[in-house]
């Protein structure tokens, strides 16, 4: 097995009160699609605003390529890129184009190579034809994509996405799942936080679950967690409630 | 709500559109800075310059008035102020109040100067995106010393997102505060709080979360700077511009000595 | 390692500069929001800009109102009436808006020198209020060459009793907003 690029160890937030993620631990390969389920108040936005050090842990810790997170914080948010939950205020810039821009300026790279990177970001997830539009006039999947966008430009190890279908319609979840489906396949690295592993448990190639106490309970393939999910608060997916068998997994 | 569109950038392919926007912001500060020593020649001259630029954006004279008639009232009662107060030789008088030669030609001149000021304000917003203003702003502060160019730059750009969005939300927030009868309260301290509160609790969480997200893109203040795009007429505008100034500047000694000797 | 939960963030004025970006638009939104009160309504801006004092602190609530400034004076439609430009800057009422920038810097820097409680805050929103009209007030009086009298009944004299509605409205919000601004 080659060496993981995020080691997630014995990590623990604890809020006033006893909720927060108590001793979790995993480790992301690269290549993986990981699907993190938990019910509303698990811990999945808390556990994953660690992966870039955007909160600090209560005791425990978190390495990238085997050096801690906060070690070099320009480096490990370059590399582990997150796209919120809420699409509208995570929006800086405003055009398109000078969205996805926004972190390529961060990183001052010059001018010229950042024109060619936009523009080969935006026909990579299809919205080359909205890059002089202003985002707040797009539509919630295209501002969804347009996050994607935002952080695939920067090249990033692993994209991590809080709960991305909340709030879609059906075909723009389609759009979007097959959006992050084509990435994972061309050897992105996904994290995926959601209530409801509907959309997308059949594409991922590991699943964590998260009780409501904020527990690592499960870490497995999906289709050997079917069957357990509704214990720990999370909707069975249709086909498996129904007592069909999965559909052909895709790994 | 007022309307919004008076001074508001509006999409086109002008010249003036076209024009380099450190370029539009030197040349709308040059001819500023001159028009406050210019005499009635110069902003008579100045005048018959701007007009094919007013043109262009599709406006008349009979536009500018409606649209600027506001400012326009104040300018009379400014001119008006001056005409009773100044001394001088008396033109007429109604109501034992003297007006002067002086005072009417100092007031005429003092409206005439402020009106096209405003005039080529209106012009520079028209045809100006907003976000290119930002980089003119970032541009022209990077020389003065003491200025965080880059973090007013970063402030316009983030005002830019913020105001359409707190705009609309204050819009939101007086109509649901109607729809529960706040518009029958009497106390007016509570009608303040019930309007401003939820809109700042709302817009507060708002500017979190985005700066959250922006660390999460690597926010730093060392950035690439911004881009400008020239339309290739910039020299022409320049000495243009430039020339008129110096027009403008020669026949004011003449008229400025009318006026005060 | 410390226990609070605060953001790890590398460059930590990161924050109160959106903050300070959020109260330029306040300010500028502020100048649309009008309460009928009375026959005149009362436009919110002043107490906007009061509340950066409080809320922002002297450095960055001067910060915020020169961005304002800046962006009214280069033809954004922030000032009053959705109007811009050197000309309004500079015009009649200019002064009422140059004035805001030694207003809330007084503001700002009382409250964090007296501390912030109700009754404190009043005191500050007061001095930056007689800092505004100390500038205003006599900028109107030359641009329309007025007396004494006529400049104070004209430019301060209607505005008072909206303005003592403001500062009460200004204290309740800055008790309840403070909290979430610090975190
Ligand atoms: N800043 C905070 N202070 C106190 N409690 C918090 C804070 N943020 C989140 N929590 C609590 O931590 C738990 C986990 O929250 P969260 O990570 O948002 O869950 P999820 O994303 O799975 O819905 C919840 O019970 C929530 O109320
Ligand atoms: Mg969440």
């Amino acid at each position: 097995m080659p060496d993981p690029i995020l080691e997630i160890d014995h990590l623990s937030h604890e809020f006033a009160g006893g909720n927060g993620i108590h001793d979790i631990n995993f480790q992301v390969y690269a290549g993986e699609f990981i699907l993190l389920a938990g019910p509303n108040g698990s811990g999945k936005t808390t556990l994953i605003r660690h992966l870039n050090a955007l909160e600090h842990p209560s005791s425990g810790g978190i390495r990238l390529y085997g050096r801690p997170v906060t070690a070099n914080l320009m480096l490990t948010r370059k590399t582990i890129g997150m796209v919120f939950q809420d699409a509208d205020t995570q929006i800086v810039g405003d055009t398109v184009a000078e969205e996805v821009a926004f972190g390529l300026e961060n990183l001052n790279t010059p001018r010229a190579q950042i024109r060619e990177k936009v523009d080969q970001t935006l026909s990579r997830i299809n919205l080359s034809h909205l890059k002089d539009r202003n985002p707040a006039t797009l539509s919630g999947g295209e501002k969804r994509r347009l996050a994607i966008a935002g952080i695939l430009v920067m090249d990033p190890e692993i994209i991590v996405l809080d709960e991305p279908f909340a709030n879609l319609d059906y075909p723009s979840s389609r759009h979007l799942v097959e959006t992050i489906c084509r990435l994972n396949r061309d050897g992105q690295t996904i994290i995926v936080a959601t209530h409801d592993v509907e959309e997308v448990i059949t594409l991922a190639s590991r699943l964590l679950i998260l009780d409501d106490q904020g527990h690592l309970v499960r870490d497995g393939f999906p289709a050997e967690l079917l069957g357990c999910l509704d214990r720990f608060g999370i909707r069975e997916p249709c086909f498996s409630r129904m007592g069909y068998t999965a559909p052909p997994w895709q790994t | 709500m007022a309307d919004l569109t008076l001074f508001s950038f509006n999409a086109g392919t002008t010249a003036l559109h076209d024009l380099d926007v450190r370029v539009k912001t030197g040349l709308v500060c040059m001819l500023s800075m001159t028009l406050f020593f210019a005499g009635f020649f110069a902003c008579l001259i100045c005048f018959l310059a701007l007009y094919p630029l007013i043109r262009s954006q599709g406006l008349t004279l009979l536009h500018l008035i409606l649209r600027l008639k506001g400012f326009l009232l104040l300018l009379i009662i400014m001119a008006a102020a001056r005409a009773v107060t100044v001394p001088g030789e008396p033109v007429f008088s109604i109501l034992d109040v003297e007006i002067t030669r002086q005072g009417l030609a100092q007031g005429t001149l003092v409206a005439a100067r402020f009106f096209l000021v405003m005039v080529i304000g209106m012009l520079f917003a028209v045809t100006t995106r907003p976000a290119d203003l930002k980089s003119a702003a970032q541009w022209f502060l990077a020389p003065v010393p003491f200025i965080p160019e880059k973090r007013v730059g970063l402030m316009i750009s983030l005002f830019l997102r913020f105001f359409p969005l707190i705009l609309a939300q204050a819009g939101q927030t007086a109509d649901a505060v109607n729809a529960r009868c706040g518009s029958f309260r009497k106390n007016p301290v509570r009608r303040i709080r019930s309007l401003t509160l939820p809109l700042l609790k709302k817009t507060v969480m708002a500017a979190d979360h985005l700066s959250l997200a922006m660390t999460a893109r690597c926010y730093s203040e060392n950035r690439t700077d911004p881009a400008f795009n020239p339309g290739g007429k910039e020299r022409i505008f320049l000495i243009a511009g430039a020339g008129l100034c110096l027009g403008m500047v020669l026949l004011s000694r003449e008229s400025v000595r009318m006026i005060f000797w | 390692m410390p226990e609070t939960n605060t953001a790890v963030s590398q460059t930590d004025n990161l924050r109160p500069m959106v903050h300070a970006a959020l109260f330029v638009a306040l300010i500028s939104v502020g100048a649309f929001i009008a309460i009928p009160i009375g026959p005149v309504p009362i436009v919110l801006q002043n107490m906007f800009v009061l509340l950066a004092g409080l809320l922002l602190g002297p450095v960055w609530g001067t910060a915020c109102v020169a961005v304002y400034l800046l962006v009214g004076m280069a033809g954004l439609p922030v000032f009053a009436g959705g109007t811009s430009g050197i000309g309004k800057l500079f015009g009649p009422t200019g002064g009422y808006l140059l004035g805001y920038l030694p207003a809330v810097l007084v503001t700002g820097a009382l409250s964090r020198f007296l501390g912030k409680t109700g009754f404190r805050d009043i005191l500050a929103m007061i001095a930056g209020s007689a800092v505004l009209y100390s500038i205003g007030v006599p900028w109107l009086k030359l641009a329309f060459s007025l007396s004494w009298g006529q400049a104070v009944s004209m430019g301060l004299a209607p505005f008072l009793l909206g303005d003592a509605v403001k500062l009460a409205g200004a204290v309740i919000i800055a008790k309840k907003i403070r909290p979430l601004l610090k975190e």
